[in-house]
This record gives structure tokens, sequence and C-alpha cells, in this order.
């Protein structure tokens, strides 16, 4: 179905207004004091710059609590989500002291791991539980090995370039001998092995070609399940929010009708409400089926660029009997694609001769690829574009990562800073990351991973700081079962997580608000580094994870290793200096340390004059011998002979339509006839304040919403804001309904990061309360080549609950604590 | 043979050189981790660290220097320890092409006046008139014409299965002494100490095998600025990834 939306203010949809009584009730009157006029106490402000994963921001506190951070000066589109992050600091959901499971104090490691998750927690001393933590590590080694210590850790910790919780956590474990580490992260493992096979490149964390590029010469702009007003809020480094103003100029040239934006989404996304963008939905992880009906529709009426596919891309010749149809009978015909995405055929033909009949930039964001068979659709992305031979023009072409990191940013003339380095892990055990609860079930097992035959490692202890595995990981039920095996499990944290409720050993950690450090803000731009000054105290009992692991590392005996001696300052110097001796040679001038850390606290670096001009591939376009792409052949690889080498079932050696596991048109949506859709959150970082006052702001019944069409709500007698029950043969989550026009029939919408809130903590087929979406996803990868999560590829029912709502109390510590 | 013979002799040597000059001193890591690989003549650029520690990354690197010239390498091969430019004939004065660090030369004759005559063989893609790699369809660079006029030897050709023609060239010329050493894991060594610095502070150290030699160079581009890495900095590192890449 297409619709036309009209352009509009960015979204309000689901968002209400926080009462005043909410405020002063849920957050204490430190954060009322600041939001209601009238109530400000008569101390004295203090203000500090420091920087997170929302922006860079102005610390205020008051009598040592943070009150309120404020946007930088020069953010000139702050996210909203910084009004909560005080709240999160002084939230009664942080670990106040060391923790140990009551069954684990007792009995170690023979104990009864199923109870886990439902346990008491007994406090004890910073030397007690680092003792024990460190007597588990020299155990569990001298068992069994390095290679059965594991960190997991690929989650988004808080910034800063040395309180890095999950490099900190691997530097401690390589002094220590080792440990098996994982390769890929939950938002891109698909991409991140495809890609480099078919363009040679990563693409999804390169700065993206400019968007005044795009601004000046696109014609048309097509959002393939990107949202960019949602995602580039955040960053992995203090976000620069360029995005902002560049889609402020792109809304304008679309209401002028310059340029064509299209949305294609089971949801009008905010972005795509906010740019008027013309709407296709298409059924979830039917997207490789509708590109191949572009590129046939492309094919068959001679639009596409013979020419550039001759001389940049290799294997078109190969590719082309499958779209045609003459090598399995079957062409990918727009009538063929129509039966799949359930797009009609004319609109997908209109939508091929569009995208031909100008310059089209198309952009994806990761949601595509995290399904089942999702190398498929950014294959057959980047080949379309091949097609449409505008790869390397200004304008033309794909990108991977608008949505993220706010690529597309005008890059500066800067030095790069880095930070503390964990080295060289002596174990060479690796785990594909989203295989983790495979491997924790099934050690010792072979499994196949981008033409490797690859052995899951048998671990006996777990280490993860600065995450939340209980919540990310995919098919809850089997994750709890999964974290049962191993003997020792211990979290670093700052809150009671999920995570934290099933360690074995909890851990306070301080939040960035708490400690020195440093940053650099625009992971793509490098525009700024940051002083991020301490605020205010460690909370309670809480240390930086810095202290945490040279207590550990004291305690193994390589302390001095790890701290090579210095102090918090004096790591923060060194990287400054390192940064101050690479921007000499390219004529920029930085103060000395003491003068950037107490004065105006961060250094602007010059945006050169032809940065609006970085046209991505350009060169290569330019000159494809002289610049070649890192694939065998050096050019685009359409078919790929090393992915025909690896003979994976499931994965053919070129852009090919694979029925998922599960979906709308298979034979389980008899049972389960709704897609369920899991993307980033809007109000939330993944789980990150889903503890704060935030989300009395969009949460329905107390619960995560979930967006259902009018019609399915209407056939279901569900009305606009009831408590649902979401359910598969995987397990049920409780849900407020949000019943909305914004998302097609069929499908349904939860985001993602929920804390888990069991009603029997511990049993693995525990219902959430309060809607996490993964007690409902699978967990399977994406083919043998990348082994990626298929989180997107979810199927459900949803009825109207009816019984008496249970309390959420995923946010309460435990009794104790 | 000496606490100095031993600096001298191969990687081990080298790395526990690097480890020292890493240990607590500001200076002595910026003596280490400088921009300037393993280059040993631009000492007074050393000169200025005013440690201890920075005075024997000084003095290392001046025997390294001495030891080059003077080396005879185990196996007859040397290897640049740097970018490092040739020269077709020994008066040059401007070089005819900078050849990368890592990359193996056979020497044809003695050194004289602090230059050493070699050969070096790559292969060049048709249509291209600049760049030498190791091996056909295995884009690592291993030099890079600066002369237009130069005309290097083409000794055979090949089509590969990409429909891509290979030349095999061979570059004689001379390379200052200064920029040789006799043992190709010494330029690893160095290469992997920073690698191993730079690149696990913000994820996990990637191995080496990872990516292909074709695919280390784009994702290297990409990672060089999250890195801090300086041009030629960038260049060993890539160079040193694509050596141990996945075949």
């Amino acid at each position: 179905m297409t619709t036309e939306t009209k352009g509009a203010d960015l979204s309000k949809e689901g968002i209400r207004t926080v009462s005043r009584r909410e405020m002063i009730e849920l957050s204490g009157a430190a954060l009322a004091a600041t939001l209601v006029p009238g109530l400000a106490a008569a101390s004295e402000e203090k203000t500090v710059l420091t920087a997170t994963h929302w922006g860079v921001v102005e610390a205020v506190t008051r009598d040592g609590r943070l009150v309120k951070a404020l946007p930088f000066a020069k953010d000139a589109n702050p996210t909203r989500m910084i009004t909560a992050l005080a709240d999160a600091v002084h939230s009664h959901s942080r670990i106040s002291y060391p923790m140990v499971r009551k069954g684990f104090l007792k009995d170690g490691a023979a104990g009864d791991r199923s109870l886990r998750g439902r346990d008491e927690f007994v406090r004890v001393s910073w030397d007690q539980a680092l003792d024990l933590v460190a007597g588990e590590l020299k155990r569990v080694k001298e068992k069994y090995g390095n290679a059965a210590i594991f960190p997991g850790s690929v989650d988004w910790q808080s910034a800063g370039l040395l309180h890095s919780a999950a490099t900190l956590t691997r530097r401690m474990l390589v002094l220590h001998g080792g440990f098996t580490d994982d390769t890929g992260d939950p938002s891109i493992a698909a991409a991140m092995v495809i890609l480099p096979h078919v363009v040679g490149d990563l693409e999804v964390y390169d700065q993206q070609t400019a968007w005044p590029m795009i601004l000046e010469h696109a014609n048309t702009v097509v959002l393939w399940g990107c949202c960019m007003v949602k995602n580039d809020q955040i960053g992995t480094h203090p976000p620069d929010h360029y995005a902002y103003g560049a889609l402020a100029q792109l809304r304008t040239k679309a209401a002028s009708g310059k340029i064509k934006v299209i949305s294609i989404d089971p949801r009008v996304t905010d972005t795509a409400q906010y740019l008027g963008a013309h709407w296709i939905a298409p059924r979830p992880n039917t997207d490789t089926a509708l590109m191949l009906a572009l590129m046939h529709t492309l094919y068959t009426e001679n639009l596409y660029d013979k020419a550039f596919l001759a001389k940049y891309a290799f294997g078109f010749d190969k590719f082309l009997p499958y779209l045609t149809g003459q090598a399995d009978g079957t062409p990918k015909t727009p009538e063929w694609a129509a039966k799949i995405t359930e797009i009609d055929p004319g609109t997908i033909r209109e939508l091929a001769r569009s995208l031909a009949g100008g310059r089209t930039m198309l952009i994806s964001g990761y949601a595509i690829q995290r399904a089942d068979h999702g190398e498929q659709p950014y294959w057959a992305l980047v080949t379309l574009a091949a097609m449409l031979g505008q790869i390397g023009l200004p304008g033309g072409g794909f990108g991977f990562s608008y949505h993220y990191d706010n690529g597309g940013s005008l890059t500066a003339k800067a030095p790069g800073i880095v930070g503390i380095s964990s080295g060289d892990n002596p174990s060479k055990s690796v785990l594909p990351f989203e295989r983790v609860a495979d491997m924790l079930l099934h050690p010792n097992t072979p499994f196949d991973y981008n033409g490797q035959k690859m052995t899951y490692p048998d671990i006996k202890m777990i280490y993860w700081a600065g995450g939340n595995p209980l919540t990310h990981l995919w098919n809850t039920s089997k994750v709890i079962e999964a974290w049962r095996r191993p003997e020792t499990i211990v979290v670093a944290d700052p809150f009671w997580t999920p995570t934290a409720r099933f360690a074995d050993i909890a851990l306070p950690a301080t939040t960035n608000f708490e400690r020195n450090d440093v940053e650099l803000s625009g992971a793509y731009s490098q525009r700024f580094i940051v002083a991020m000054h301490k605020a205010v105290e460690p909370v309670a009992e809480s240390r930086n994870d810095y202290d945490i692991m040279a207590g550990i590392a004291k305690r193994l005996g390589f302390e001095d290793k790890f701290t090579e001696g210095k102090s918090e300052v004096d790591w923060l110097r060194s990287f400054y200096v390192q940064a101050q001796q690479a921007a000499k040679p390219m004529g920029l001038q930085m103060p000395d340390f003491d003068t950037f850390w107490s004065g105006p606290g961060y250094i602007e670096f010059p945006i050169p004059d032809d940065a609006k001009d970085y046209v991505k591939h350009a060169d290569f376009r330019d000159d494809p011998v002289k610049n070649p792409l890192g694939t065998p052949s050096g050019k685009i690889e359409i078919f790929s002979p090393t992915i025909a080498g690896f003979n994976y079932d499931d994965c053919p050696p070129h852009p090919t339509w694979l029925e998922p596991t599960e979906w709308l048109g298979g034979a389980q949506a008899e049972t389960y006839p709704l897609h369920i859709v899991s993307p980033h959150p809007q109000y939330r970082l993944h789980s990150q304040l889903d503890n704060t006052v935030l989300r009395h702001a969009y949460e329905i019944g107390g619960r995560e919403p979930i967006w259902i069409n009018t019609e399915d709500a209407k056939a279901r007698g569900i009305p606009q804001g009831a408590v649902v029950r979401v359910f598969n043969a995987r397990g049920s989550v409780l849900a407020g309904a949000l019943v909305t026009a914004r998302i097609r029939r069929g499908v349904v919408m939860l985001q993602e990061g929920a804390w888990y809130d069991p009603d029997r903590p511990g049993e693995p087929d525990a219902m959430c309360k309060h809607g996490l979406i993964n007690v409902l996803t699978i967990d399977k990868g994406t083919s043998k080549l990348a082994q990626g999560n298929i989180a997107n590829t979810t199927l459900v029912q949803v009825e109207r609950y009816k019984e008496p709502l249970p309390a959420i109390t995923a946010f309460t510590p435990p009794k104790n604590a | 043979m000496g606490f100095w013979g031993k600096l001298i002799g191969r990687g081990a040597g080298w790395e526990s050189a690097q480890e020292n000059c890493a240990a607590t001193d500001m200076a002595k890591q910026r003596c280490c981790d400088s921009s300037l690989g393993l280059a040993g003549t631009r000492v007074g650029t050393l000169g200025s660290a005013a440690s201890a520690a920075g005075t024997l990354c000084a003095l290392l690197a001046l025997l390294i220097w001495a030891a080059s010239v003077q080396a005879q390498s185990q196996n007859g091969l040397f290897y640049a320890s740097s970018d490092a430019p040739l020269y077709a004939q020994a008066s040059d004065q401007v070089a005819e092409a900078r050849i990368t660090p890592g990359t193996e030369l056979k020497p044809t004759g003695s050194a004289s006046a602090g230059l050493q005559p070699v050969t070096l063989d790559g292969w060049m893609q048709e249509g291209s008139t600049t760049t030498l790699f190791a091996a056909a369809g295995q884009r690592i660079v291993v030099a890079r014409l600066t002369d237009p006029s130069a005309q290097p030897k083409v000794l055979s050709s090949i089509t590969d299965p990409y429909g891509n023609v290979w030349h095999e060239t061979q570059l004689a010329g001379f390379v200052p002494g200064a920029d040789l050493v006799p043992d190709q894991e010494t330029v690893w060594a160095a290469a992997h100490a920073l690698f191993s610095k730079r690149c696990s502070a913000c994820h996990a150290l990637h191995h080496p095998t990872e990516f292909t030699a074709n695919q280390w160079p784009t994702i290297l581009k990409t990672m060089t600025k999250n890195a801090a890495l300086q041009p030629d900095q960038a260049e060993l590192v890539t160079r040193y990834l694509q050596a141990h890449a996945k075949p």
C-alpha cells in the first residue's frame, strides 16, 4: 500500500505530556525543582562540561547532586532525552554496593544456577567482592584455561575514551592471559560480512557522501527501513547532530517538489512524517524481492546503465539468468514480487522508472539486514544501485550510515584521538557475537562462519561490563537456559538491569557524570575534542570500571601493567598529547592539556571548504584501476566467486530471494498472523534511560507501547491504550496498545530495549510484564555466511489482556540492595 | 654480544625495546609511538626527548641505522623499514618510485656511499602506470612510481579470472641503506605494536586473518582517523595486515 504523508513537525505521536505531579513523585525533589518553577532551592549551582552518547552537555549540580543536563551551546539540535540524564544518575535503580547472590556466596560455582535471576543478594565489601572475582578468574584459568572466560561486552556502555567498560575489561583479561573474544555486533553482523565481499568495504561504519551533495544533486532520496530523526539523536561518540540541519533542508526541498522522498518501511517513520515522504509499505523481510523486481523492470525496460556495469561491476552476467528466470524458471517480475511483498506491480514499475529517471540516492538503515538472510537485501541494494549506474556521482548511489553517527556530516580537519588500549589477546578463541546462546548451550560443537569451520568454546565464566545482554540477546527463554551454564557470572553496571539481576556478583559502576574523561564529538566529523569533567562524586559505593579492574589486576599480580603507573589524569593527558602531536604536522595548534581542561573544555576543529563536496566512491568511479574496491576483482561483485566457493545453501553467490523462516507469506502466519518489527527506540538508547522518568512520557499502561494498525486492533477488540498480550510459541509479553494508521496491516511494532520484567523471575518461560521484544524473537543466524541476528523476523498474535494488571517491578532493586 | 647486540638482533629484541619505550614516561611513548615508523635517520627529531628512555630510543635508532647499513641479511634479501625512495641511478636526486614498508628487495651488488643497489619484483594492472602490487590480483602495494617517464621492465603478462590483465614487472635502482633492514620481522613487529596499541581502544583487536589482503586497505582507510594514525603509520599497519591476511 502507498500513501502520501503531509509534511509535519517532528512527530509527537506516542508522547504525552508528563504531569507536574508525576515529575515530583517519581523523580525526586531535585529534578522537580528544575522543572517546576518556584520550587528552586537557594543553594549554589555549578556547571561543568561533559559528554554522553546523547551529545555534549552541561552538567548542572547543586549540593553534590546532578540536577539537570543542558545542551552544549554548539549543539544546534540537542535531543530531548538529555532531560532524563540527571534522573538516571540518582535513580533508585542504581546498584549501591557490591552484592553477591546468596546461593553463590554459600556454594560458589557448585551451587544451583537456576536460582540466577530470582535469588536474594547479599551485600559485601569491595575487598570481599574483588577477592571473589579475582579468585574465580584464577580458578577458571587454572582449571579450564583462558578460553573459558567470556566478556561479551559489545554494548554501548558509557561515553569516554578512558573509562570504556568493554576496553578495560579486555585489557585486564589480556593481562590475565586471554579470553574468548567476540567479532561483530548486533547492529551490523550481516552487513559487516557481506559488504566486504561485495564492495570490499565495511560501509556501515564509514563516513557517507556529504549531505550537501544529496541536497544539491539528488532528484530522489529513498529511505529503506531508515529513520534518521530517531536514530541520529545518539552516537557511539557524543553526536554532533549534524543530520537535523540537513533534514530541515531536505524537508524544504521535498515540500517544493525539488526532491522526491520515498520511505520504504512497514510504518510511517518520524523521518517520513517529517519530510512528507511517499510511503511504500511492503511486508517485512521482503525487501530483496522488491529490489529484484525493480531490477527486473530496469532490465526489461532498458533503463539500466550497461556501461557502468561493464566498467565497475563483476558478475552481472552470472546474476542475470536468475533475475530473468532463465536459471530457475521464475522471472523476478513485479507480478512475482507483488505476491511476496503485497506491493502492487504498477507501483513497483513506477518506482523503478522514477529511480532511473534522475539522480537517485538509496539510503538504508540497518533494519533490513537484521532479518533472516539479512545478507541478501544489502547485496541486492548495492546491485540495484549498480544497475542505476550512479555510484560515485554526487547525490547518487547508496549509503548505509546516514541514520548512524550522523553520517553525511562535514568531516573536520582533525587529528583524531585514541583512548586506552586493550592490547593483544593471547587466546585466539573468537565467537561471532550473535551466537552467544548457542555457544553456552552447545560448547565444543562446530559451526560455519564466513567460509570457516569454527567450534564453540566451552565458557565457564562471564564478566560482562557496561552492557545488558538479558535485554538484547534474542529468544529470552533460550538465553535464560544458556545463562545457567557458566559457573560464574560477574556483572559490572551502574544499574540493576535485568542482566545485573541474573549475576552471581554485581559490582556497582559509576556513570560518566561521576568521573573525568575525554571524548571526541562527531564520530565521523571529529569536529570536537571534549573534556568530560566529573560533575558529582560516585553515588553510594559505586566505583569506576578502571578502578574495579585495577583492583582485580592487583589481586592477580599485574596491577602495574594494567595502570602503567598512570593516574586518571595521566591517562587523559597522554591521549590528548598524542592528538596534539598528530595535529602539528596537519598545521593545527592545540593548546596544552591544562589550558584545554580548565578553559572552555573543548577544542573545535575547522571544517575544510571542500568537506561539503565529499562523495563516497567518487575516486573508484574516477579510476577503478588506480582506486580499486577491496574485492578480488577490484570491482563491485554482483556475483562472488568467493561466496560460491563456500557452497552455502542459505547464502547463494549472488543476491537471491530466500523465504524467511517466519513471515506473513508462510504457513506459520495462520497461527501468528502479525509480523512484529523492533526498531531502535525513539526515547532511549537501546535499554538506557528506560529506568528514568522519561519512560512515563511514552509508556502506555506502564508498559512498552506496541503500534498496531487501526483495522487489526478493531478486529481484535483492542481500543487505544489497552494492555495487550503479545505472544508466540517462544513466549509472551504485555504491552500497551498504540492504535494507529501509521503502521500497515499485518505488522506490529515494539521498539527494542524495554527492561525485561518477568512475572516469574529466573524461569525461562516467564511472561514479561513490561514489553521486552526478545521474549518473542528467534535466535538463529542470518546464514552460514554472517551468522547475524534475525530480530526483525518474528511472527506473533496479539490479544487484549483481560486479567488484573501485574505491577511493574523491573525498576525496583532486589531486596537488601 | 651484550645489551646492544641483543637490541640489534631480531624482532623480539626490537619488541622488548618497544615495550621499554612504552613504559611509564610520556617522553618514552612519544619517541616510540611517533609518526616516524622505524626510520632511524630522523634522529634530530628524537633529540628533543629529555628522559633517559628518550635517549635510549635515540641511541637505539642510531644503532639500527648503523647496523642496517653494514648488516648481512640472513637470506640475502633486504626489506624496506619504512616508506623508502628508489633512485634509478645512484647519482639521482629525485626518486623514481617510493617503496612501501616491509617490501622485499633483492640486492644486486654491495652498498656504496650509503646506497644499496636492488631489484624489486611486482605486478602492475593494465590501465595503471603507477602501482606495483605484490602479486597479480593481490593488491598489496609494494611500490608507487613517482617518475612519469619511468620504464619498468615487463617480464610476463596474465589475465585473471575477472578479466583483469596483469604485467609481471621489475624495478631496478638504488635505495638508501638507512631505509633497509635485513629482517622483515623487524618491520612487522613495529607495525604490530602500533596496531595493538591504536586499534584495540574502541573495539577488540581484530586478527589480521579476519579480512583478505584486498579488503584491508579500504577498511584501514575508514579506521585511520579513528585510530589517529598518520599517513605513514597507516601505510605501515596496512602492509602488516595485508602480509598476515586471510588467504
